[in-house]
């Protein structure tokens, strides 16, 4: 995906420009769903947050500024706020509850090494976590998971989990800066 | 105030964007972002140094129908029969629209003040203007809206505060009393011009209002919280 193309999209979206807009739709859509599935494991409600989170970039698109990192970015931001609401919702919360319960539960994650600069980074800051902590941030960034709820699905205490993924994120944050 | 202390505002930034912070706290956290540059700096690092973790989900093609489903809800494609089939359910419509008349004063003279009154590209000239109405909060003008045919115009002033957290939805309340028609999200900055699926000009028309919503606009067809009612002008 190209940024500086992703760029020139969002602009003319800022216009009113509807072609710009279907575009912008084609080339990230499939990206933004994927993110989308792998929050809320279930395909109507990641169709729900990914129309939603559309609507709102259409809307929006003139907030778009480069402070706020490239358009994907941005528009991953907006996914993944709208699918946190999603779930946090009570009725999300019981079809999910059925979904922690299950083994064996769809496994999204591409299991390849990216090639992109950036995700090598992160891969590479990934690798000098402790187990424990990474695991947690994946719960949490992954799989949309609460502190509380993370405390419930691997029994660790909740001052635990919080402090793991503070200390796992600052980490990785440090690393990413360097 | 103790949330700006840096190393304390980065922990709780990287706790929205994680989206480990929840109920009150993330409300409380937004009403934070809304007020300082600082705070929304801080989460626009976050979500920039944590977005590569997204490289490792795999892209899948959306169905179809979600594209058709966003066209319908911007207006792009004519959405006559789908609004009158959506109609959205009526919800404590005698509730919330009282307390207007105060707004509607203010009406005329935030229209004489507008700071574009000619013909915006590609919109409608002024004179073709039909209804009008504003929204107020402590007698400051928030939005401006104006119907010029099937095409609604609305204008946010800078005391509209923008949100990541909700969208505003524009509503019509009709005088009979059957539920309150969408009229599409607000815009929180700047202005926004699009077809109405609806025609304004057959209904009659009780109020107009705002209501607060999550993301993308009210999901049950229903408005959610109604922030601000005002009357729509006929001019």
């Amino acid at each position: 995906m190209d940024p500086e193309f992703q760029l020139q999209l969002i602009r003319a979206v800022a216009r009113g420009e509807r072609p710009a807009f279907e575009e912008l739709y084609q080339v990230t859509g499939p990206k933004l769903y994927g993110v989308a599935m792998q929050l809320m494991r279930s395909p109507e409600r990641a169709e729900e947050a990914l129309q939603e989170a559309f609507v709102k970039i259409w809307h929006n698109a003139g907030d778009y500024h480069q402070g706020r990192g490239s358009v994907m970015t941005w528009m991953s931001s907006i996914v993944r706020y709208r699918c946190i609401d999603l779930l946090r919702s009570k009725s999300a919360k019981e079809d999910r509850q059925d979904s922690l319960d299950e083994e064996g539960a769809p496994e999204l994650i591409a299991p390849e090494q990216p090639e992109d600069p950036e995700n090598q980074a992160l891969e590479r800051c990934m690798e000098t976590l402790d187990t424990h902590d990474l695991q947690y941030i994946h719960l949490a960034y992954y799989r949309g998971l609460t502190h509380a709820e993370i405390q419930e699905h691997t029994g660790t205490p909740l001052g635990t989990v919080k402090s793991w993924i503070r200390r796992g994120l600052q980490r990785l944050k440090r690393c990413l800066e360097e | 105030m103790n949330y700006l202390n840096d190393e304390r505002l980065d922990a709780l930034a990287a706790d929205y964007v994680m989206g480990t912070m929840q109920g009150q706290a993330r409300r409380r956290f937004v009403r934070l972002m809304q007020a300082y540059q600082k705070v929304r700096e801080r989460v626009w690092h976050w979500e920039q140094l944590l977005a590569p973790m997204n490289g490792r989900i795999e892209a899948q093609q959306p169905p179809e129908r979600v594209w058709q489903e966003i066209s319908r809800r911007i207006g792009f494609i004519d959405t006559t029969q789908n609004a009158a089939n959506d109609e959205p359910q009526s919800k404590g419509v005698m509730a919330w629209t009282g307390g207007f008349a105060t707004a509607a004063v203010l009406l005329i003279g935030v229209f004489l003040m507008r700071p574009e009154p000619t013909v915006a590209p590609g919109g409608i000239p002024e004179t073709m203007i039909e209804q009008v109405a504003v929204f107020t909060q402590d007698e400051q003008p928030l939005w401006l809206m104006e119907v010029a045919g099937n095409e609604l115009t609305v204008q946010a002033t800078n005391a509209v505060q923008p949100s990541d957290e909700h969208d505003y939805e524009l509503w019509i309340v009709p005088e009979d009393g059957s539920a309150p028609v969408s009229l599409g999200l607000m815009p929180e900055d700047g202005r926004i011009t699009r077809t109405l699926a609806v025609n304004t000009h057959d209904i009659a028309i009780k109020a107009v209002a705002v209501s607060l919503e999550a993301p993308g606009g009210s999901v049950t067809g229903a408005p959610g919280e109604v922030l601000y009612v005002t009357g729509l002008t006929i001019l």
